[in-house]
C-alpha cells in the first residue's frame, strides 16, 4: 500500500529525487536513481529533481509524495484527504491533476475524503462510510440519486 | 598559565562531549518521541543539575561512588585505583552534571521533527535505524550540535562539583577553573587573569556558535 499524507510528508533536508530513491530500498542500489528520475519525469517533474521540497509548489510537493508512494511499488495507493488544507481554487487543479495521474498509473487509487462534490467529480467508485460501517458502495451517481437507506440520506446531508 | 591544567579541562570537555553525544542523541530522542508515566520525574531529575548547588551534587557524588560506596569498592576492585578523585571519577561526574546541557536542546531538536514524517519514513520502507540515521539525525543537528557545544563549554569552566570529587591534583584533576582559584588563593592575579581571559573567551565563542546554530532549526515542509 502506497501511503500519502495530508501534508504530504516529504523529507525536507532531501531532493525530490532523495525523497523518491529513499522509498527504494527494496530495489538493487544501481537502478534506483534511473528509476525513480523516471517515475518523476511520468508525474510531470522532470527538470524539478534537484528541488528540495520547499522550493516546489503545493501541487509539485502533491506528485513528489505520489511518486514516493508509487516508488513501493504499492498495489493500492492510499491518499489520505489530500485536499483538506487547501483553498478552493488549489483543490480544483489538483483535482485535474489526480485525474490526469488516474489516467497515467494502473494503480487503483483510494482517496479518503469528507467532501461529497469531491467524491462524486473524481470517484469511479464511492464508497460511503459511517461511524466504521460501510453502508453503500456504488457509483457516485447511483449512491446520489438512489441511496440505500435513511442513514445514508443523512451521512451525505442529502435531504 | 597553567597548561597541564589547561590541557587537563580541554581533555576532560572532549571526553565529556564523546560520552553525551551517543547517550544525549539517545535520551533526547526518546524523551521527544515516547508518551509514557513519569515523564515529567524523569525530565525533572534530568534538569535537576541545573538548579542544584555543585557543592550538593558533589556531595552526593562523593558518597555515591566514595571507596566506601559500592561502586567505589567494584571500580577499586577491577582497576585498583579509587574512582574517586581521579580523572574518571572526574568525567563521571561531570557528565552527569551536563546531562541538562546536552540533552535539552536535542530534545527540543527532535521534537521539531513533524510526526507525520516518521511515519512516512516508515511507510517508505525504512527500518528505524534507517530513519533515525537519514531523517532525523539530518533534521536535529543543530539541536545536536548545540547540546555538545553548551557541554563543552560548561565542562571548562565547572568548579564546585570538580572540586568536590576530584580535589584538585596536578595532571590528573586540577582543571583550569581550579587552576584560577588555587592562582588566586596565591595572589598570582597575572596567571589568574590570563586564564580566566582564555576561559572567557572560549565561553563566548561557545555561547556564539550555539546561538548562531539554533537560528537554523529543521525546515519545515
Amino acid at each position: 500500500m502506497g501511503l500519502v499524507f495530508q501534508s504530504y510528508a516529504l523529507f525536507p533536508h532531501m531532493t525530490a529525487l532523495g525523497n523518491v530513491v529513499a522509498a527504494m530500498g527494496h530495489r538493487p542500489r544501481a537502478e534506483r536513481q534511473a528509476a525513480a528520475r523516471d517515475l518523476l519525469a511520468r508525474m510531470g517533474l522532470a527538470g524539478l529533481e534537484d528541488r528540495r521540497p520547499a522550493q516546489l509548489s503545493g501541487g509539485q510537493q502533491q506528485r513528489v509524495a505520489v511518486a514516493r508512494a508509487l516508488a513501493r511499488e504499492p498495489r493500492v495507493l492510499l491518499l489520505d484527504e489530500p485536499f483538506a488544507a487547501l483553498d478552493r481554487r488549489t483543490r480544483r487543479s489538483l483535482h485535474a491533476e489526480l485525474r490526469a495521474l488516474r489516467a497515467a498509473i494502473r494503480v487503483p487509487i483510494l482517496l479518503v475524503t469528507h467532501d461529497l462534490d469531491e467524491a462524486r467529480d473524481l470517484a469511479d467508485l464511492l464508497c460511503v462510510i459511517d461511524q466504521g460501517e460501510t453502508l453503500q458502495t456504488a457509483p457516485p451517481h447511483e449512491v446520489l440519486a438512489a441511496p440505500t437507506g435513511d442513514r445514508i440520506r443523512r451521512a451525505l446531508d442529502l435531504d | 598559565m597553567d597548561w597541564p591544567a589547561f590541557a587537563l579541562s580541554l581533555r576532560l570537555a572532549a571526553a565529556t562531549v564523546l560520552v553525551l553525544l551517543p547517550l544525549g542523541v539517545l535520551v533526547g530522542r526518546w524523551m521527544a518521541v515516547r508518551r509514557f508515566r513519569g515523564r515529567a520525574v524523569i525530565e525533572a531529575l534530568l534538569a535537576l543539575p541545573l538548579v542544584l548547588p555543585p557543592t550538593v551534587l558533589g556531595y552526593f557524588l562523593l558518597v555515591g561512588f566514595g571507596n566506601a560506596s559500592p561502586l567505589g569498592q567494584a571500580w577499586m576492585a577491577a582497576l585498583g585505583h579509587s574512582l574517586v578523585f581521579s580523572f574518571e571519577g572526574l568525567l563521571f561526574a561531570s557528565v552527569l552534571v551536563n546531562l541538562p546541557f546536552a540533552i535539552q536542546p536535542m530534545q527540543r531538536s527532535f521534537e521539531a521533527i513533524p510526526g507525520d514524517l516518521r511515519e512516512a519514513a516508515a511507510a517508505s520502507g525504512l527500518s528505524p535505524w534507517q530513519v533515525l540515521w537519514r531523517i532525523e539525525l539530518p533534521l536535529a543537528w543543530p539541536g545536536i550540535l548545540t547540546g555538545l557545544v553548551l557541554s563543552f563549554a560548561h565542562t571548562l569552566g565547572e568548579f564546585g562539583v570538580v572540586l568536590m570529587v576530584g580535589g584538585s591534583i596536578p595532571g590528573e584533576t586540577r582543571t583550569i577553573s581550579i587552576a584560577i582559584y588555587d592562582r588566586v588563593q596565591a595572589f598570582d592575579f597575572a596567571a589568574a587573569e590570563i586564564m580566566s581571559l582564555t576561559l572567557l573567551a572560549m565561553s563566548l565563542l561557545a555561547l556564539g556558535l550555539a546561538h548562531a546554530l539554533s537560528g537554523r532549526v529543521a525546515p519545515r515542509v
